[in-house]
């Protein structure tokens, strides 16, 4: 009985002694530990983020050639066209070269064109390339990389219709290239929307057969470009753009006259249709000039 | 089992009172810091006392008041070692002052009452000694004090018989000891009320009241050390948007004694204050556009959480406590921001302590960021750039020299508030003149832009996006206060031509206004053209060379002259004599009647002297012609990013009827420093020279950016 007792008031006590502690370590944290203030080691401290320094890295420009800004048709063909360009210096802005490779050694092997849904997931689209010249690259303020990825009428005809984001990437993280820049940068995405196209303008009509064409030209078939173009010339005899394209197909080809005469309607109706511009279609003028001596060269040996 | 239990209540007392056991060190300096004492004490004597007898009685009333003051107790000693720890205060100042009053009745048995009442006042003639004594081990104090004044005392009796009066001095007096345990907490007071029974030598062997309040003698010599964390290099930045929060910049303050020690004293809040904060629209000199004006720098609620932030973030301060240190996290939204801040320190004691840049004492009103008074500009971009010695209105850039106006339009301030471009914001370069261009265009105008950039020397900024610059391309919109602006600076706008038929690049505008580059569509057939464009290429090419001449029409950079005839009309006709002829027309627009009246014949060779029939495949006539002329448009220095190089013939020099063909002709990547021909108008040239000299040469000095000096 007596040890029982003595069980149960110890009890009591210790329980009384808890509650004393909790008290009393409260009060003993309050009063002494408790910081009126964050102590100054777990502060946040100021935050900046500015060096002053800009990045240095290669650029990557991208071009979408669809039916209109942002916008894309089913049974259209689809051009993305990027420039890959040297950095420059952050203060002055200099070209700073720098070697582009891929991990097997050729530079297109780093350069992807990325889709992707609404939802951020990949999307595979069966794009094609020109074939690569392939090795590495040295881009400076002279050489530069162009490329182009492209999908013909029928194979945009089997992508479902939707909101896309395309973006270009340069990825030679995984170059082993001495000497390569290693690294990854992104062009500025594109938000694409393709749909099943509605009742066509003449210009978008246009704009279908010039696409189409480009898109031959690249896959290597500039007979069909060029004879899709005489077709919409008969359409459209004063397309400037159209004449200027079959031109420089014709001139790939050999066809000098007939490419002469192409140049020579564009800058016609170049003239024509801005008859008070206070410039000159530059460029046509240079290029048929190119044509004529092409051929002056080869009528020389003969003449 | 009872040993354990006591043993446990032990441990636990010793958790709950560690700071009785264990001491307060920190407490304990407070009393070594205190340099002298002002002692103040009253001790009061209020007695009461009645005696009935059987026939009568005896009362008497006794009012004594005497205060003591001294002269300050200074320091005396520190004695500590092992055994001891105490610290010793004297005066030998004291005085002591006071009054005394009685009123004795008594009535005896024959019913005959006496009253004697007593009155005087005095104090002691000489300083006596007084001591303060705290012992640190022991937790107390002790005050130690010989009190009592020699009094001149008037006593008048009355009894049935008359009135009897005297006079006489009384001296004397009594010590006070006085032990009590030592104030815990922050107080630096010493004070209370002690009945004191039978003192020694009190006289009247009565108790006395006695009241006493030691203070510290002299107020501790605090400062508020004010540290903005990383002063020296902190410079403000603005968010994605006016809302968003750029960086912060973490402000400490710590109050200290002057000598370096911990202070004694806390204060019971401390304020936090912002003043002449800017209010700049945006977050930089472009964005955003429709900029709102608020605060740049503000007490954010949320990032002090533990601070009462009020008046629009302007003004934060602790909540009520006790302290030594406090910080605050200032919010900054611009890039720019500017404002002076004040921190005061309100003491326990009621003093009011304004805080000090922790570097300089002087600086109290502290400049965020660091800067100096007559500067909004951030001291740590002004070493970084190298620019200490110019002003925030300063636009005085010479490189590169260009046309000779110095500066690019932008103020030093606009500068170093910098701009946005393609969302990422940067300050501009204070020493190099720099053009903005919005480009619409992208891809290869690229490369037309970075033949400019190498052509002039300039520094170019052509990622701005159109939410970057207002709808007329100005770059430096958002202004206001008291920041310094020249003007408006429009970036140039390279756009593509609305209207799809419009096949031709032009400059629209010039420097010291708006300034667009139209671009035709489908202009760039790549470097080749769409078939053989890809892969590795040289990117100077026309189309690059086409933006680059018509950016700089917009930086007011003229042709090479102005003398061609330029497009005509050629075809082939019968001549007079019955042969086929090349005939040229004039342009005349859409008045053919005046075309055919203007056509001469002409004779069309090759460079090396070979006429062309009118019917040779490489005219393929009827068609236009663009004719050069010596000292026009392709005149000059061949390799001039301004000198036309389109034409197909050039009109002979010493034949006006007779054209030549020209072949190819390098395209322009730079800009020409005379008007001297080069190349194919070198004048030494054989056959001979194309175009020759130029009209107007020296177009590296002709471009200007700075639209505040058109």
């Amino acid at each position: 009985m007596k040890k029982s007792c003595l069980i149960v008031a110890g009890l009591v006590v210790v329980v009384v002694f808890a509650c004393i502690l909790g008290v009393g370590a409260w009060w003993v944290w309050s009063r002494y530990l408790k910081p009126a203030i964050t102590p100054v080691a777990e502060r946040t401290g100021s935050t900046m983020r500015e060096t002053g320094t800009r990045p240095e890295l290669p650029s990557v420009e991208m071009q979408v050639h669809s039916a209109g800004e942002g916008q894309a048709f089913t049974g259209w063909p689809l051009l993305v066209r990027v420039s890959v360009r040297c950095p420059l210096s952050s203060d002055s802005q200099k070209p700073k070269p720098v070697l582009i490779a891929g991990p097997g050694g050729s530079w297109q092997e780093s350069l992807r064109l990325a889709v992707q849904d609404t939802s951020g997931a990949k999307v595979d689209w069966p794009w094609r390339q020109p074939k690569a010249d392939g090795g590495t690259v040295t881009l400076d303020g002279r050489m530069g990389i162009e490329w182009v990825w492209w999908l013909t009428g029928d194979e945009t005809q089997a992508i479902r219709a939707g909101k896309y984001r395309l973006t270009a990437v340069l990825d030679t993280a995984k170059v082993t290239a001495p000497g390569a820049w290693k690294g990854t940068v992104s062009s500025r995405s594109a938000d694409l929307d393709l749909k099943a196209p509605g009742q066509l303008s003449a210009e978008q009509e246009a704009l279908k057969e010039i696409q189409t064409a480009q898109a031959e030209a690249l896959g290597g078939n500039s007979a069909a470009a060029v004879a899709r173009l005489q077709t919409m010339l008969g359409r459209s005899p004063k397309d400037i753009e159209a004449l200027s394209f079959c031109g420089g197909l014709l001139a790939d080809s050999g066809r000098l006259e007939e490419a002469l005469g192409m140049y020579n309607r564009a800058i016609d109706a170049w003239y024509e249709s801005n008859p008070d511009a206070e410039i000159e279609p530059v460029l046509l003028l240079t290029e048929r000039r190119r044509l004529r001596t092409r051929m002056l060269e080869q009528e020389q040996p003969s003449s | 089992m009872r040993l354990a239990l006591l043993a446990l209540s032990c441990f636990l007392a010793f958790l709950v009172f560690p700071h009785r056991i264990s001491g307060d060190p920190g407490s304990n300096n407070k009393w070594a810091a205190v340099k002298r004492w002002n002692l103040w004490t009253k001790v009061t004597y209020e007695h009461l006392w009645i005696n009935k007898s059987e026939c009568g009685g005896h009362s008497r009333d006794e009012d004594h008041e005497e205060t003591i003051t001294t002269g300050p107790l200074e320091f005396l000693e520190h004695i500590s070692d092992d055994s001891i720890d105490v610290i010793s205060w004297t005066s030998n100042l004291g005085r002591a002052s006071g009054s005394e009053s009685q009123h004795d009745e008594s009535v005896d048995c024959d019913g005959r009452t006496i009253t004697s009442t007593l009155n005087g006042s005095g104090s002691n003639p000489e300083p006596f000694f007084i001591g303060l004594h705290i012992d640190l081990k022991k937790g107390t104090y002790s005050l130690g004090a010989h009190n009592g004044a020699n009094y001149t005392l008037h006593r008048r009796v009355v009894t049935p018989e008359g009135t009897q009066s005297s006079s006489w001095d009384s001296g004397g007096g009594y010590d006070i000891e006085i032990e009590e345990p030592l104030p815990g907490g922050s107080t630096t007071v010493l004070s209370g009320m002690r009945v004191l029974d039978k003192p020694p030598h009190a006289g009247h062997g009565q108790k006395l009241t006695v009241n006493w309040r030691l203070t510290p003698g002299d107020r501790e010599d605090v400062e508020l050390l004010v540290d903005p964390d990383q002063y020296d290099k902190w410079l403000p930045e603005g968010g994605k948007d006016e809302k968003q929060i750029g960086n912060q910049l973490a402000i400490f303050v710590k109050l200290r004694a002057k000598d370096g020690k911990e202070p004694q004293q806390k204060a019971k809040r401390i304020v936090f204050e912002l003043t002449d904060t800017s209010q700049i629209p945006g977050v930089c000199d472009n964005y955003p556009r429709d900029a709102k004006s608020d605060h740049d720098f503000q007490f954010g609620e949320e990032t002090n959480p533990e601070l009462k932030v009020t008046g629009k973030g302007q003004q934060a301060e602790t909540k009520p406590g006790e302290y030594t240190e406090a910080y605050a996290i200032l919010d900054s939204y611009d890039f720019g921001g500017y404002s002076t801040l004040k921190v005061t320190a309100y003491l326990t004691d009621g003093q009011e302590v304004t805080g000090h840049l922790k570097s300089d004492k002087s600086q109290t009103e502290i400049r965020i960021p660091k800067r100096t008074p007559d500067s909004k500009i951030g001291e740590a971009w002004k070493k970084r750039e190298n620019v200490e010695s110019l002003s925030d209105g300063d636009d005085g850039e010479e490189t590169p020299k260009l046309d000779g106006h110095n500066g690019d339009g932008l103020t030093l301030y606009e500068e170093y508030r910098g701009f946005m471009e393609d969302g990422e914001h940067f300050r501009a370069k204070p020493k190099r003149k720099e053009l903005f261009i919005v480009d619409k265009v992208g891809g290869r105008s690229k490369d037309g832009i970075a033949l400019l950039r190498t052509a002039t020397d300039l520094l170019i900024y052509d990622k701005l996006l159109q939410t970057e610059a207002d709808e007329n391309g100005v770059v430096n919109a958002n202004h206001g206060g008291k920041i310094p602006r020249r003007g408006s600076n429009w970036a140039v706008r390279l756009e593509n031509n609305p209207d799809p038929k419009i096949r031709y690049a032009e400059g629209v505008g010039k420097t010291g206004g708006p300034k667009k580059v139209l671009m035709g569509s489908g202009f760039d057939p790549g470097p080749g053209g769409w078939n053989t464009a890809w892969g590795k290429r040289i990117i100077t090419d026309d189309y690059a060379a086409t933006v680059a001449h018509e950016i700089l029409h917009c930086l007011r950079v003229s042709h090479h002259g102005n003398t061609d005839p330029g497009r005509k009309w050629w075809i082939k006709d019968m001549g007079d004599r019955g042969q086929l002829v090349v005939r040229e027309y004039d342009m005349l627009g859409d008045n053919q009647d005046e075309v055919a009246k203007a056509g001469h014949v002409i004779r069309v060779l090759t460079e090396n002297g070979r006429e062309l029939r009118p019917d040779s495949p490489e005219l393929s006539l009827p068609t236009y012609h663009y004719v050069g002329a010596a000292n026009g448009q392709h005149s000059g220095h061949e390799d001039c990013l301004m000198r036309y190089k389109c034409a197909d013939v050039y009109v002979s020099p010493s034949d006006g009827d007779m054209r030549y063909l020209a072949g190819d002709e390098m395209t322009g990547i730079g800009l020409c420093k005379d008007a001297h021909g080069t190349g194919v108008n070198d004048p030494g040239r054989k056959p001979r020279s194309r175009y020759g000299d130029a009209s107007a040469g020296n177009c590296f000095e002709q471009p200007c950016v700075n639209d505040s000096a058109h």
